[in-house]
């Protein structure tokens, strides 16, 4: 193999790669400092954290914290709302958008097109703080738009974000509402790539639009909706912090607490830090495995390399 | 090329900005907090300071510093210029006792952001030298981390007159700061004998239907009844309920804690614990009244009074049912008059009065109200070399605000939140305090020698009564503070008749309460609706039974154990 | 060629575009609706009268919104806090982004730095640790506690970087071999040809740092400080939450006459806070159509 030209004058691969050290310096600097150095404070999870000892003066109790995590009367609750809640995050958040873009797909006046793309990313830009100042009003019973849209039906409107019943529900359509056409962008690029010539022969042979989405469309998509919903996996804990915590409140913990408002209120409302540390290494560890395994998957399946 | 060289500066400096950063990261963290507290030893032998006859520290000379961090809220106001640092408290203190007050962080109080912040200085080892804590975890948690100053000897004595009154009227919030008996803080005063709760009913309903307000249960179901099916207001419409009930029976307004009282039950929030006739510790819950109580509210479901649709209708839905006329009637705490029923007056010019619970045959009236602990906390940091300092501001600030103060004053230190200017708030429980001098002027129609904020209520009320006024406040106070009214009930008739039962739970909450509690309550929701709607009491019993061994039984042994029976 | 459509095909289509139609229409609903009520009356409002248009026309929260000077305050802190932290996001990325996409022979110890930066989406320290480097870095309070510790972007990171990786070699062998450096054909060369990329990740580091709120809550000392997100939560947090967790009567009393009054106000504070967003969106709309889909999915 002839070695590509590089830019310097000394001989050395080290010394002609040092410009891009110098280049990647900063960030390496800064990610060390601010992740890794907080990295270190995971440490706490193995500890009976005393504030005035800080990290280094603090006993350590090794998995203590995690027999008093595992022992609380609401953990499992907790895990299974987790689970439950991305789940249906992460299905739902493949299918809608995977029939949006087909459906959009059909759409010939490219006008039309652009306007209804634009309008449906809009939701996936606005922050849950924003959203959930939105929702709290529309989605009251009593006074929000929604619930008189319900009530138009005679049909009693149901306290969405009140009741435990419905909460899961309300956040898993929320957050899909809010991010489905954004998600669509993927599979609309996957649909602009199929090639042309193919639905051509296919109408040559007489085929239906129904049997051209059938046999050319869906076929075409498979291999970025298989490596989305591969990808996807990786967030089989991650319940949506910003979402539930700016809509829930304490009637629907049974049904909409997650792992990381949980781990917010053991460290920061109750100060039980070293329980809370110790919540939040597990949900790591086991995200990891799952990241580990969709990326090695995604591989394997899509042929797709993070780096 | 200068392109690039720009390029290039702009790297160099994000490096040299991270390297600043990190030089300075270890002189930082040796000694959080400590700057001040250090400086303010040596100074203190210094001894330049101003003294009383007793040899105690009136003013600290030179100034010594004082870190503390206040809870903001959107009604605060900056008046003349003046900000977090530099108010008409700080400068109180800082002329008064040379106390420099440095704001350490600002924060809203309302969405928990201040707890938040501070209980992530308290991870990190940095709280400011006073502490205003909402929280008793968060106090606890201090103690326990050895950042809470005993401040008893300080307190005994520099504690003026005034503070060593309070702390003999209300033993239980001075108890709540202590820690074995040595006192660790001061918290709010509490009194919680207007916290019971009162039926409330429309005027006009009781006046179209020529009724008088019910003073047994079984009068209450006449009433109830009538209001359902007599038309009382009069639209020819079969559009009104009885008696309004949210779904969620026990929490919020619209409860039917009222209604349990009038079976003996002291019903409130997950229950009053208490020491029962027999000694033994029990929760409200599992009195025997509940099956009459639930039995006679099926009684109303099924007769229709009971709107068939409460189990979906929450306080909120009810609020709107209230004020679109179609409840007459329903349980409430004192302040009932400034929500739900101002929505009355508000659209139809209705007022409402409150009435003492009715009674069953054979019941006692039992009315629950919360512990006496309770409430914001205020304590040193151990770091802190001046506890004096502490108790300085508490003087002074109870010198200057309290419910004697003149318009004058209060519209310097209090009017538009200016009081969160002062790192120690103390105040005394309302209502209990303010009920009697107003009745007594009420009685002789004498308010001049009034302090003027009872002046101002005074007026409201006599106002409201004559007709002069039919503003919100007016009558929000009128159906508090006048004769007859909700608190007058609450310590003339309530206190007096001896139907109070307080909650045991003080300052120590029992671990496994926390743990079990909104389970139990779920439990009492579910298991309660559930009788209501089909009547068998026989569930009653079963309901006792899990509610004991889902962890109640559990939660009355330990409580039994925290308190013991004296 | 044109075939005219069968019935079937143009009631779908009918069928289809109305369906498209309405689910627009329910994407941007809220936001309507919301829009409709800061213009309306508090008693229209209140009394649930509202619903795309506005009742009792009246501007009088948006009067009280700019008279309090705490929107307008953190408006500006989040200017301020998106320009800093959009600047070094982009320019960390892109100066990391480029030496990984160099190949192993030129650029020894590639692997290693990249997973240096993976492992940091994969594990992180949690709160309170992280609380405690930003306080002993001595940034507390200040707008680079906001932006330095999410100071490069990893997953934008290897967005680029993969963009960078799939160009051609040649591109820049041919300026190397006139002796450019790699800043210049970096500068020169790369960038230019990465524009779509980079507006994505723009876009992202855009809005990733307007929308945040919970940095600003824990790491500013004062609500003077707060960008507008963090502002926001703290005025329209969830009120029930704090009915419910308190016990004290009277405020119990002040947040429900407060609940009752705010929802205007609110209203029109939450239209405002989505504004920049509104006006930046449709200017890098149609990069991250093209930025996106090559750098994640061809990578």
């Amino acid at each position: 193999m002839k070695t590509a030209p590089v830019p310097g004058k000394s001989p050395g691969r080290r010394n002609r790669a040092l410009p891009l050290y110098v280049m990647v310096a900063p960030a390496v600097i800064i990610v060390g400092l601010f992740s890794y150095g907080a990295m270190a404070g995971i440490g706490i999870a193995f500890q009976k954290f005393v504030p005035t000892n800080g990290l280094f003066g603090s006993q350590w109790i090794g998995f203590s914290n995690f027999r008093t995590l595992f022992s609380l009367p609401s953990i499992w609750g907790v895990i299974r709302n987790t689970i439950v809640i991305s789940l249906s995050k992460m299905i739902g958040g493949i299918i809608v958008p995977v029939i949006f873009s087909l459906l959009l797909n059909e759409i010939s006046n490219k006008y039309l097109k652009r306007t209804l793309q634009t309008m449906v990313y809009l939701p996936n830009f606005m922050s849950w703080v924003i959203l959930a100042g939105i929702f709290v009003d529309i989605l009251s019973p009593s006074t929000g738009i929604v619930g008189r849209i319900i009530s138009s039906f005679g049909v009693k409107p149901p306290f969405f974000l009140g009741d435990p019943k419905l909460f899961p529900a309300t956040m898993v359509v929320t957050d899909i509402w809010k991010s489905f056409g954004f998600g669509s962008v993927v599979y609309l690029a996957a649909l602009t790539g199929i090639d042309p010539a193919l639905y051509e022969s296919a109408m040559m042979d007489g085929a239906s639009r129904w049997k051209q989405t059938l046999y050319i469309t869906l076929p075409g998509i498979a291999s970025t909706v298989i490596l989305m919903t591969v990808l996807s996996m990786a967030n089989v804990l991650n319940g949506g912090f910003d979402q539930i915590f700016n809509l829930y409140s304490p009637s629907v913990y049974p049904t909409g607490d997650i792992l990381d408002t949980l781990v917010y209120r053991l460290g920061i409302q109750q100060a039980k830090y070293a329980i809370s540390t110790a919540a939040g290494l597990f949900k790591s560890a086991v995200s990891f495995v799952f990241i580990v395994a969709s990326y090695w998957l995604a591989d394997r399946v899509a042929g797709y390399k993070i780096f | 090329m200068k392109k690039a060289v720009a390029f290039f500066l702009a790297i160099l400096s994000a490096c040299s900005l991270v390297a600043c950063s990190k030089s300075e990261s270890p002189a930082a963290p040796a000694a959080p907090t400590a700057g001040t507290a250090q400086q303010a030893a040596p100074q203190e032998s210094a001894g330049g300071n101003v003294l009383d006859e007793n040899g105690r520290i009136v003013k600290f000379d030179p100034p010594i510093d004082m870190t503390w961090a206040v809870t903001t809220s959107a009604v605060m106001q900056f008046k003349n210029g003046d900000t977090y640092d530099n108010n008409i408290w700080s400068r109180k203190y800082l002329e008064d006792h040379g106390i420099n007050l440095k704001v350490a962080f600002t924060a809203d109080g309302t969405s928990g952001a201040y707890n938040d912040k501070l209980n992530m200085q308290l991870a990190s080892g940095d709280l400011p030298d006073i502490v205003h804590s909402y929280q008793y975890d968060l106090f606890k948690n201090a103690y326990n981390a050895g950042y809470v100053k005993d401040i008893t000897d300080t307190y005994a004595q520099y504690a003026s007159d005034y503070l060593l009154e309070c702390q003999q009227k209300y033993p239980g919030s001075f108890d709540y700061v202590s820690f074995d008996g040595r006192l660790h803080g001061i918290s709010f005063f509490n009194d919680n004998r207007a916290g019971g709760t009162l039926l409330w009913i429309r005027d006009d309903w009781l006046e179209n239907l020529g009724l008088s307000a019910p003073k047994t249960i079984d009068e209450l179901y006449d009433l109830a009844y009538a209001f359902t099916f007599n038309d009382p207001d009069g639209n020819g419409v079969a559009d009104t309920f009885g008696l309004g009930i949210n779904k969620d029976l026990i929490t919020d307004y619209t409860t039917i804690y009222g209604l349990l009282s009038g079976f003996g039950v002291p019903a409130e929030g997950d229950g009053t614990y208490f020491r029962g006739a027999d000694g033994k510790m029990t929760n409200a819950y599992l009195q025997p009244g509940v099956a009459d109580a639930l039995g006679f509210l099926n009684k109303l479901y099924v007769d229709g009074i009971l709107d068939p649709e409460f189990t979906v209708k929450d306080a909120n839905v009810m609020q709107e049912d209230i004020a679109s006329g179609k409840i007459g009637m329903a349980f409430g705490r004192q302040w009932g008059t400034w929500l739900p029923w101002n929505l009355v007056l508000e659209a139809d010019g209705v007022t409402v009065h409150s009435y003492p619970v009715p009674v069953a045959t054979g019941y006692e009236r039992k009315v629950g109200i919360g512990n006496d602990a309770g409430g914001e906390i205020f304590f040193l940091n151990s770091k802190f070399k001046n506890p004096e300092a502490f108790v300085l501001l508490c003087n002074t600030f109870s010198s200057v605000y309290n419910m004697y103060m003149t318009p004058e004053v209060s519209s310097i230190y209090a009017d538009d939140e200016q009081y969160r200017f002062s790192p120690v708030v103390l105040t005394e429980p309302q209502e209990p305090l303010w009920q009697p001098v107003l009745a007594e002027a009420f009685r002789s129609g004498n308010s001049t020698d009034l302090p003027a904020r009872l002046l101002n209520h005074y007026t409201k009320v006599s106002g409201f009564e004559s007709g002069e006024m039919r503003d919100s406040e007016a009558y929000g106070l009128w159906g508090q503070y006048a004769l007859g009214a909700s608190v007058d009930i609450c310590l003339n008739v309530y206190a007096k008749e001896g139907n109070l039962v307080q909650n045991i739970i003080g300052a120590t909450q029992p671990e496994s309460q926390s743990e079990y509690r909104s389970l139990l309550e779920d439990l009492v929701k579910q298991s309660f609706t559930d009788v209501i709607l089909t009547g068998d009491l026989s569930k009653v019993d079963s309901f006792r039974s899990s509610w004991l061994s889902i962890g109640g039984q559990q939660i009355l042994d330990e409580l039994d154990a925290l308190y013991p029976a004296k | 060629m044109r075939i005219k459509p069968s019935f079937s095909r143009r009631a779908f289509m009918v069928f289809n575009t109305t369906l498209l139609a309405l689910v627009a229409f329910i994407c941007v609903m809220p936001f309507l609706n919301v829009l409709a009520m800061s213009f309306s009356s508090k008693i229209a409002v209140a009394s649930g009268r509202v619903s795309f248009w506005p009742v009792e026309f009246t501007t009088t929260a948006y009067a009280y919104i700019t008279k309090s000077s705490a929107f307008v305050t953190a408006l500006g802190v989040s200017v301020q806090r998106t320009l800093l932290g959009v600047a070094v996001n982009i320019i960390l990325i892109i100066l990391t982004a480029y030496p990984l996409s160099k190949p192993k022979s030129q650029f020894p110890g590639r692997n290693i730095l990249s997973w240096y930066f993976v492992i940091t989406i994969l594990f992180s320290g949690g709160l309170i640790p992280s609380y405690m480097i930003v306080r002993y870095t001595g940034l507390m309070d200040t707008l680079f506690a906001l932006v330095l510790p999410g100071a490069l972007p990893v997953f934008s990171m290897l967005v680029v970087m993969n963009y960078m990786r799939s160009l051609p070699p040649e591109l820049e062998e041919a300026a190397h071999m006139d002796g450019a450096t790699y800043t210049q054909s970096l500068w020169f060369i790369v960038l230019p040809i990465s524009t779509p990329t980079i507006a994505t990740v723009l876009l992202f580091s855009f809005v990733g740092h307007w929308n945040s709120w919970f940095d600003g809550l824990i790491y500013m000392n004062s609500a003077d400080h707060y960008p507008l997100q963090s502002y926001l939560q703290t005025v329209t947090a969830n009120p029930e939450q704090f009915f419910r967790n308190s016990s004290n009567l009277n405020s119990d009393l002040a947040v429900m006459l407060g609940l009752v009054n705010s929802r205007t106000a609110n209203a029109a504070q939450l239209f405002l806070a989505t504004i920049p967003i509104l006006a930046v969106y449709p200017f890098l709309q149609r990069y991250f159509t093209a930025g996106l889909v090559l750098g994640s999915v061809k990578g």
